[in-house]
């Protein structure tokens, strides 16, 4: 049932894609549907259809109201819709709102479980708290040009240059950053990450992790560079620091984890970081390298928990000897930590190289970029841990139930997209 | 900022709230102050979404007393591994 909803949704997205020609603004200059958001809708509705297809078992299995963890999924994709074709800021906050309470409930939803509760509630806690900031940053915006259309006249006015800015406008963007850090878990506000990431079920943290991080990039590359881009002085440098620290964390951290989910947790954090240079370039090839990377991250990531979601021991040592016994998984399971670690000819290598060429394209902190490049060398060590432990090492790599042959072939057809996006990127990338 | 020094999970949400009040009350006077009305619509958006948080946010308390009869949050963090 809900496979029927994710392909009609894609569909009408697709149907959508098609319609706009002209980007155009409408519910009361409120919502802006441009060629970039509803291609952006059609991405990431097919990548909702692809987790549906992977993890509509496990989703089932994860309590008792299987019918109810799917109608939440759907408000999430409301959500998405709304932050990706955002105009107004009221319609960003709504968006963020929409897609923030189901994940709490979807982090709750394993009551028995106590990691699982104490993750909801954190997750909770932390995500309202970055509400209450991000909404004092609109409404400091609000008092700096009195609107808040992001397009009007009286937001470029305020925003013409660094000088004509008054500090409330100023203090207003940083609050914006502060949540927007906390939503994409980047490096100061990242702290809640990896225990919630841990005690949700296995079955929804993919979802979290990745679409639900990539549309909270969107609305705020679309925030930054419509609407700040003539300033971009005033913020770069909060961004690069960002970027920065949650490079180092991410990938330094990710190093000493003993159980593979909580790796990818950490590597997540390390991932938000490099989907941060879209944000620091202020150009167009950010843009398309955000669109590449939010689809070869996401369907990799899908493929990594597609096997966690599999094993009895989630540590390094559950996966030895993987290959031996269900050699279709743990090849599927390597093409992606290749993609995610970006080796060539996987489509990581693709989204890692167009994120950083809009960085040298722009001129500015080039040392930044080579940090990034010795960053994704780290991240090499952890990725090919789990590679070793499943190809080299003896073991008998225990699991909870072995994956069907129609599994099976959907975790092949995920890691070709992966290989076939590595060797044509052109085909996700919006030609205009 | 009563979220940062507060143990008790209730007090953390009644703080967080709060913050939103202080949000609304700062909205309405920029409203008056630019005369003009879409902060007060505003509001009443943040007024429903504030509800609809805090009914899922006590029902997750709610689950966690259950738990481990407790609404301590030093208690999660004895939790971790």
């Amino acid at each position: 049932m809900a496979i029927v909803g994710f392909v009609a949704l894609l569909g009408a997205s697709i149907y959508d894609h098609h319609l706009v020609s002209v980007s155009e603004q409408s519910y009361f200059n409120m919502i802006l549907l441009d060629n970039y958001s509803s291609w952006f809708n059609v991405l990431v509705t097919g990548c909702g259809l692809f987790y549906v297809l992977i993890f509509h078992k496990n989703i089932a299995a994860v309590g008792k109201n299987e019918a109810e963890y799917f109608a939440l999924l759907f408000f999430i994709m409301c959500g998405v819709y709304l932050i990706s074709s955002f105009s107004s800021l009221l319609i960003l906050f709504l968006g963020l709102e929409i897609l923030s309470i189901p994940q709490y409930i979807l982090a709750g939803s394993d009551k028995e479980n106590i990691k699982s509760n104490e993750a909801s509630l954190k997750y909770f806690l932390m995500g309202s708290f970055s509400t209450g900031i991000l909404l004092m940053g609109i409404t400091l915006l609000y008092g700096a040009t009195g609107s808040f259309d992001v397009l009007s006249d009286k937001f470029a006015m305020q925003f013409v240059s660094k000088e004509g800015m008054n500090a409330l406008s100023f203090i207003g963007i940083m609050l914006l950053v502060i949540s927007f850090g906390f939503k994409v878990s980047a490096a100061p506000m990242h702290f809640w990450t990896p225990d919630v990431y841990d005690g949700t079920p296995t079955a929804f943290t993919p979802f979290m992790a990745t679409i639900v991080k990539v549309s909270a990039f969107l609305g705020f590359i679309k925030l930054f560079h419509y609407s700040f881009g003539n300033i971009n002085d005033a913020w770069q440098v909060t961004i690069a620091v960002m970027i920065a620290l949650t490079l180092l964390v991410g990938n330094i951290t990710a190093v000493y984890q003993q159980s593979v989910k909580r790796m990818m947790a950490y590597s997540s954090i390390a991932q938000a970081g490099f989907m941060l240079f879209s944000i620091f370039a202020f150009n167009t090839t950010s843009w398309r390298g955000l669109m590449l990377y939010s689809v070869v991250y996401t369907l990799a990531s899908f493929g990594v928990f597609a096997a966690i979601i599999k094993m009895k021991d989630q540590t390094f040592e559950g996966f030895n000897g993987l290959a031996k016994r269900q050699p279709v998984l743990a090849a599927t399971t390597a093409i992606c930590l290749f993609s995610l670690a970006g080796i060539p000819l996987t489509g990581g290598f693709f989204a890692k190289y167009f994120l950083l060429s809009a960085t040298i394209e722009q001129g500015k902190m080039i040392g930044l970029v080579i940090f990034a490049v010795l960053m994704a060398a780290i991240s090499v060590y952890y990725y090919f841990k789990v590679i070793i432990s499943m190809y080299f090492k003896e073991g008998d790599a225990e699991m909870l139930q072995t994956p069907s042959p129609i599994e099976n072939a959907l975790y092949i057809l995920n890691a070709a997209i992966i290989i076939v996006l590595g060797v044509l990127p052109g085909l996700v990338l919006l030609h205009q | 900022m009563g979220v940062l020094m507060r143990r008790n999970a209730i007090i953390i949400l009644m703080c967080i709230e709060l913050m939103l009040n202080a949000v609304n009350l700062l909205m309405v006077t920029f409203s008056k102050m630019h005369n003009n009305a879409d902060a007060q619509i505003f509001v009443f958006f943040i007024m429903v979404v504030a509800a609809a948080e805090v009914s899922v946010g006590l029902s997750i308390i709610v689950l966690m007393y259950r738990k481990v009869r407790s609404i301590d949050i030093n208690i999660l963090n004895r939790l971790k591994n």
